[in-house]
């Protein structure tokens, strides 16, 4: 019961903050949130079709299909979160407005859908292997249920926080929160290059470990909020600050954007 | 066959070619899954190496290999294999376990 909640927590928590930030900033900007129902209806079917498939997907290329598959759905993200923040900017600048909400709807649908396939998969191949019997899966459904609970909570709260923000702090916290998911995002494509050794996996830069530990509830809550990991290394921080800068400036646009308006 | 289609073809030729230098004289070690326990649970490797690691799951139910030491999660279906490169790494000892079974599936990688 207590591996299916853990199970469960880290993969909902991963996909529910992407998404309370996303209904955030929707709510912040007065746009839409059909996005982000779409990409959670994709989402859904595509953990479904990646659960269904990954044994074949992991034989690709030599056996690192699997590595590949999460690379492109984490780098996916990373663009897509770009392209809604860029979204963003255009609607308060009240600029393109059809390409604004083409950015804004894709950008939001397209994240949650890749966030969800990759985060959801594991939940059911997980499930999967309790086969059907009830007595084997009660213990599963309640401790998933919990765990579901848990991370949607979490998930909430942050929602609510951005929400009771003042405008002007919303906006700012809108745009990082994404960010920082996004960089986040990139550091860990990167780790799955190194594991389908594609990449040469260097020396960590340093080691975080004994302050905190990745495998902690904090470690865990910081890793799905800000990548956090405890053994970096050069590779994995440069991707990181790259898709920091490349987010966070696209996010920015929207302050500045603001200022225009005045 | 046309240049444009060759041309088109040049990025996973280019992967494929990364991927077997990377791989090219790689020490490779091979663990087993069997009843959600890994065998051996102590694997030694080389210092400073990249490292080859098969892991065949024997079992009919899925499994995740997952280290937070080793930075490593993949998951691993029932009676099939993965491939994952470790390494090259100081020397210490980085535990790993199953995440679908984690009281039972546990397994340390000692570097030496």
């Amino acid at each position: 019961m207590l591996s299916a909640l853990i199970i469960v927590l880290r993969e909902v928590l991963e996909a529910g903050l992407i998404i309370s930030a996303l209904l955030a900033a929707s709510r912040v900007i007065g746009g839409d949130r059909r996005g982000i129902g779409v990409g959670a209806l994709l989402g859904f079917l595509g953990a479904l079709a990646n659960a269904r498939w990954l044994g074949t997907v992991s034989d690709w290329a030599d056996g690192i299909g699997q590595e590949l598959l999460n690379a492109g759905l984490l780098l996916a993200i990373v663009a897509l979160l770009t392209c809604y923040n860029i979204g963003v900017a255009l609607r308060i600048r009240g600029r393109r407005k059809q390409l604004a909400d083409a950015l804004l709807f894709w950008g939001a649908a397209g994240a949650v859908a890749c966030a969800g396939s990759r985060e959801c998969a594991e939940i059911f191949i997980y499930a999967s292997g309790f086969g059907t019997s009830f007595a084997a899966l009660t213990p599963v459904l309640i401790g998933g249920g919990i765990g579901l609970g848990i991370g949607a909570s979490i998930a909430a709260l942050l929602y609510y926080l951005l929400v009771y923000l003042r405008p002007a702090q919303a906006l700012l916290a809108t745009c990082l929160m994404p960010t920082l998911i996004a960089a986040g995002m990139a550091g860990q494509a990167i780790t799955y290059l190194f594991q389908a050794g594609l990449l040469n996996a260097e020396e960590p830069l340093w080691d975080t470990s004994a302050l905190l530990l990745e495998s902690s509830a904090t470690g865990q809550l910081l890793y799905a909020l800000l990548g956090y990991e405890a053994t970096p290394m050069p590779m994995q921080i440069t991707a990181y600050l790259a898709a920091l800068v490349l987010v966070g400036a696209t996010g920015l646009a929207r302050l500045s954007a603001r200022g225009d308006r005045r | 066959m046309k240049p444009k289609r060759a041309l088109r073809l040049a990025p996973f030729a280019a992967l494929m070619l990364l991927a077997s230098l990377a791989a090219a004289e790689v020490p490779t070690f091979t663990i087993e899954i069997r009843d959600h326990l890994f065998f051996p649970a102590r694997l030694t490797i080389p210092r400073q190496q990249k490292v080859k690691l098969i892991v065949i799951n024997r079992d009919d139910t899925p499994e995740e290999f997952e280290s937070y030491e080793l930075n490593r999660e993949k998951v691993i279906m029932g009676n099939r294999q993965a491939v994952l490169f470790i390494g090259p790494l100081a020397p210490g000892e980085y535990p790993f376990f199953g995440e679908f079974h984690p009281k039972t599936a546990l397994g340390t990688v000692v570097v030496d």
